[in-house]
C-alpha cells in the first residue's frame, strides 16, 4: 500500500507542460505502478458493478412511498390546519438569517446565494400551490431581513442585537410549535405525541444540544473543583455514564425516572427520553469542555486575577471564551453525534424519523418499501450532519482557530 | 458545605420517592427474582438454555452473545479500518476517493439507520430457503442441494471445518509445536544476547510452529478436520456453520460503521508522522514496506491507541442496538426480562454495571498496551 503524507505547496505551480494533460494525470494518479494499475482495474470493476445494480434497482424502486408519505416523514401527525405554524418558524429563521447576513455579505456571499436559491429550486418541484408559495416566501423573508439590516445599520448590525434574536428564536419557535397554554383559537396546543418525523428529531436534537451544554459545563467545572466531594461526585457521574450505552440511559429515563419523582408529576415520553439523551451527552460534553479548559495556560488565570477579576468573571470572560474556541471542532463532532443519537428514541416508541419509517413499513400498502424509506431518511440525516460539519469549518475560519 | 447539604437533601428526597413508588407497586428492591425461572425463549444461545432456566441464566446468555459479537466485531473492524485508513492515504486517486466517500457517508448517518437498512432492506429481502442464494452450487450424494455459502432469509450457512477422530491426536502434535516454539524463542534470545544483534524472533518462532503443524497434518492418515458443506434439508439449512440473520446483520453493520471511524483514526495517526522521518528512512536504504513497518507504524501507533480505545469501547456499547433488529444481546434480554418480571430498577442497575465493567476492562487493557508503545523519554 502506498502512503502519501499531505504537503501544502500551493504557491509553487508545476511547469506548464505538466499542468493540463489527461494522460499524464491518469498515469500519475491511477497507473503509476503495476499494482496501482491492478487496483484501479479491480476498483473500476467493483464500482461499475455497484453503480449498475443501484441504477437497476432505482428504476424499479417504489419511490411513490416517499411522495405519498412526505408529510408524515417530515412532521409526523402534526395537524394539517396548523402547518402554517411550522412555515412561520422557517420564515422567521430566514428573516433572522437575512438580518445576520446583512452586515457580512463580503465574507458570507456563498451562504447568502445558497439560502436565496435553495427555496426557489424547491418551489420548482411539483408540490401543491400553497407549498410553492411558502417556499418563495422563504426567499422573500431572507431578502426582507437583508434589506432591513441594510436600512437600520445602527441597531440591527450590532452583534449583541443579533445574538439576542438568535437566543430568543428557539424558545419562541418552541412556543409556536407547542401552542399557548391558554384556551385560545389562535395557537391551540398541539400535544407532543402528535409531533413526529424530521420535526421531532430536530426538536430533540436542538433541545438536547442546548441543555446538555450547561450540564456538561457544570460537570466539567465540578471535576476541576478543589472540593473533594464535588470533584469525586462529578468524576463518578461522568465516568459512569460514559461507560454505558446510551440506550440504557434512555430506558433509565423512560422506566425509572418517573419512579424518582413525586407521583403527582407526570412526564411525557418525549421529556423522559430527552432526559436520558441530555444526561448521556452532558457527560461527553463535560469531557470535551474539560479538554478545552486544560488547554488554557495558568498565566491566563493569574493575569485575570491580577486585573482584579473575581473567580466567576475570570471563568466567564477570560477562560471559557478561549477554551470554547479551542474545542469548536470537537463540539461540532459531538453535536453531529447527538443528531445521530436522536434516532434511538424510536426504541422507546417515539415517532421520530426512524420510528415513522418503521410505522410506514407496517402499513400493508407499502409492504417491501423499507429500502426506499430508509435511504430517504439516511439522506436527511446525512444532509443535516454533513452541513453541520461543513458549517463548523466556516466558524473555525472566522474565529481564527489555531491562528491566534 | 451548603452544596453538600443540598445534594444530600436532593438525593434523599429522590430515594424517598423511589421507595414509596416501589412500595405502592408492591415491589421492594430485591434480587431474588434472578433465581426464578423466566419462561422466556432466546433464539440464540451459546450455552444450554430453555424456558425453564433461571432469569440469571438468561442474562448470562445475553452477556455471552454481547461478548461474542463485540470481540469478533473489534477484531474485524480493526482490519477493515486499517484498510480504509490506508485507502484514504493511497496515491491512487480512485481508491482514495472511494475510501473518502465511504467514510463520509457512514460517519454522517446513525448506526441504527444503517442496521435497520441492512436488516429490513437487505437481509429480509433475501429469497426464502427454497430459492436460496447458493455459492458454488452442488448436490450431496443423497440428493440434497449444497454449497459453500447458503444465503436465505432464514440465515446464512457457511462451509466450516469439522473435527474427525484424529483431532485429539493432532492436538498433541500442536502441543509439541508449542514446545518447539518456546525452545526456538529462547535459543534466539540467547543467541541475540551473545552476538548483540537482534534476530527476527517472531518470524522464526511462528515459522517453526507452522512447520510442525504442517508436517503433523501430512503425517496423519486422516486429516484432523474436514470441510463440512451446509445442505438444504426440509425448511432449513443443516451442517456447516449456521449464523442467524440477526447475527450476520448486527455483525456486518457494526463492522461497517466502526471501520469508518477506525479508518479516520489510522489516517490521522499516519499523517502525524512527519515527512522527514520517511525521507530519513528511505535515505538509510529501507524500502517502502520496511519504512512503513519499522518507522511509520510504530510512531503512528502512539497517536492511534488512545482514540482506538474509545472506538473499541464504542463497539461493545453499540452491540446494544441489537435490540432494534431482534438480536438477543445483553440489553435485549434485559428488556424482555423487564417486561416479564417488572423489575426495571434492579435489571437496569445490573445491566449498567455489566456494561461499565466491560468498559473498565477494555480501558485497563488498552492503557496497559498504550504504556508499552508510548514514547520512552530518558
Amino acid at each position: 500500500m502506498v502512503i502519501t503524507i499531505e504537503k501544502k505547496d500551493n504557491d509553487i505551480l508545476p511547469p506548464l507542460s505538466e499542468r493540463i494533460s489527461l494522460i499524464r494525470w491518469l498515469r500519475k494518479n491511477l497507473f503509476k505502478t503495476w499494482y496501482d494499475s491492478l487496483m484501479t482495474i479491480f476498483g473500476v470493476g467493483i464500482i461499475s458493478f455497484i453503480l449498475k445494480s443501484i441504477i437497476k434497482w432505482s428504476s424499479v424502486a417504489r419511490w411513490d412511498v416517499i411522495v405519498d408519505n412526505l408529510q408524515i416523514l417530515l412532521v409526523g401527525s402534526y395537524p394539517k390546519d396548523q402547518l402554517w405554524r411550522l412555515w412561520l418558524c422557517l420564515i422567521l429563521l430566514f428573516v433572522i438569517s437575512g438580518l445576520s447576513l446583512g452586515g457580512r455579505l463580503k465574507t458570507k456571499k456563498k451562504i447568502f446565494y445558497e439560502l436565496t436559491l435553495i427555496p426557489v429550486v424547491f418551489a420548482l418541484f411539483p408540490f401543491s400551490f400553497i407549498v410553492r408559495m411558502y417556499f418563495l416566501g422563504l426567499t422573500l423573508a431572507l431578502l426582507i431581513g437583508f434589506f432591513l439590516s441594510r436600512c437600520f445599520v445602527r441597531i440591527l448590525q450590532r452583534n449583541a442585537v443579533l445574538f439576542l434574536f438568535w437566543l430568543l428564536y428557539i424558545p419562541f419557535v418552541l412556543l409556536i410549535i407547542a401552542g399557548l397554554p391558554l384556551n385560545n383559537a389562535f395557537l391551540p396546543i398541539v400535544p407532543s405525541h402528535l409531533w413526529g418525523g424530521l420535526l421531532l428529531s430536530l426538536i430533540i436534537a436542538i433541545i438536547s444540544i442546548l441543555v446538555s451544554f450547561p450540564v456538561g459545563l457544570f460537570l466539567a467545572l465540578g471535576r476541576r473543583s478543589k472540593l473533594p466531594v464535588i470533584r469525586i461526585f462529578s468524576t463518578i457521574i461522568i465516568e459512569g455514564i460514559r461507560g454505558v450505552p446510551m440506550i440504557t440511559l434512555l430506558f433509565l429515563g423512560y422506566l425509572i425516572l418517573p419512579l424518582f419523582l413525586p407521583s403527582s408529576v407526570g412526564l411525557s415520553v418525549l421529556v423522559r427520553a430527552m432526559a436520558g439523551i441530555i444526561i448521556f451527552h452532558g457527560a461527553y460534553m463535560a469531557e470535551n469542555i474539560r479538554a478545552g479548559l486544560q488547554a488554557i495556560p495558568k498565566t491566563q488565570y493569574e493575569a485575570s486575577y491580577a486585573l482584579g477579576f473575581n473567580k466567576f468573571l475570570t471563568m466567564a470572560l477570560v477562560i471559557l471564551p478561549q477554551s470554547l474556541r479551542a474545542i469548536i471542532p470537537i463540539l461540532v463532532n459531538s453535536f453531529t453525534g447527538m443528531i445521530k443519537d436522536t434516532s434511538l428514541v424510536s426504541i422507546v416508541g417515539l415517532l421520530d424519523l426512524v420510528g415513522i419509517s418503521t410505522a410506514i413499513g407496517a402499513n400493508p400498502d407499502y409492504f417491501g418499501t423499507q429500502r426506499e424509506v430508509l435511504l430517504f431518511i439516511s439522506g436527511l440525516y446525512f444532509i443535516l450532519c454533513y452541513s453541520l460539519s461543513k458549517a463548523s469549518l466556516q466558524v473555525e475560519k472566522s474565529l481564527g482557530v489555531g491562528e491566534r | 458545605m451548603i452544596f453538600a447539604l443540598v445534594v444530600i437533601a436532593f438525593v434523599g428526597s429522590l430515594y424517598h420517592n423511589l421507595v414509596s413508588a416501589l412500595a405502592r407497586r408492591g415491589m421492594m428492591p430485591s434480587f431474588t427474582f434472578l433465581r426464578l425461572a423466566g419462561g422466556i425463549d432466546i433464539g440464540e444461545h451459546l450455552i444450554p438454555f430453555s424456558n425453564i432456566s433461571s432469569n440469571a441464566r438468561a442474562l448470562l446468555v445475553g452477556l455471552i452473545n454481547t461478548l461474542s459479537i463485540s470481540i469478533l466485531g473489534i477484531f474485524f473492524s480493526t482490519i477493515l479500518g486499517i484498510i480504509v485508513g490506508l485507502g484514504r492515504l493511497s496515491k491512487n486517486y480512485m481508491i482514495r476517493k472511494f475510501a473518502t466517500i465511504y467514510v463520509e457517508f457512514i460517519r454522517n448517518i446513525p448506526l441504527l439507520v444503517l442496521l435497520l437498512f441492512w436488516y429490513r432492506g437487505v437481509f429480509m429481502t433475501l429469497p426464502n430457503i427454497k430459492n436460496a442464494l447458493i455459492f458454488h452450487y452442488m448436490t450431496t450424494s443423497d440428493g440434497y442441494v449444497s454449497g459453500l455459502f447458503i444465503l436465505s432469509n432464514r440465515g446464512t450457512s457457511i462451509a466450516w471445518p469439522r473435527r474427525t477422530y484424529t483431532f485429539s491426536l493432532y492436538l498433541w502434535i500442536l502441543v509439541i509445536g508449542m514446545v518447539i516454539f518456546f525452545i526456538v524463542a529462547n535459543l534466539l534470545i540467547l543467541k541475540g544476547r551473545r552476538t548483540k544483534r537482534p534476530h527476527m524472533i517472531t518470524l522464526w518462532t511462528f515459522f517453526s510452529f507452522l512447520c510442525v503443524a504442517l508436517v503433523g497434518w501430512l503425517l496423519l492418515r486422516n486429516s484432523p478436520f474436514i470441510l463440512e458443506y451446509p445442505y438444504i434439508k426440509g425448511f432449513d439449512a443443516t451442517g456447516g456453520l449456521h449464523l442467524s440473520t440477526e447475527y450476520v446483520c448486527l455483525f456486518s453493520g457494526l463492522i461497517m460503521y466502526t471501520a469508518a471511524y477506525i479508518g479516520e483514526i489510522v489516517r490521522a495517526g499516519i499523517q502525524s508522522v512527519s515527512k522527514g522521518q520517511i525521507e530519513a528512512a528511505r535515505s538509510l536504504g529501507l524500502n517502502e514496506f520496511q519504512t512503513i513497518r519499522l518507522v511509520v507504524f510504530p510512531q503512528a501507533l502512539r497517536v492511534i491507541i488512545p482514540p482506538l480505545t474509545s472506538s473499541y469501547l464504542g463497539v461493545t456499547k453499540n452491540t446494544s442496538l441489537g435490540v432494534a433488529i431482534g438480536y438477543p444481546d445483553l440489553f435485549s434480554v434485559t428488556g424482555t426480562l423487564i417486561n416479564q418480571t417488572g423489575r426495571a430498577v434492579e435489571l437496569i442497575l445490573i445491566v449498567m454495571g455489566l456494561y461499565l465493567s466491560f468498559s473498565l476492562i477494555t480501558a485497563l487493557f488498552m492503557n496497559w498496551y498504550n504504556r508499552k508503545v508510548r514514547l520512552v523519554e530518558d
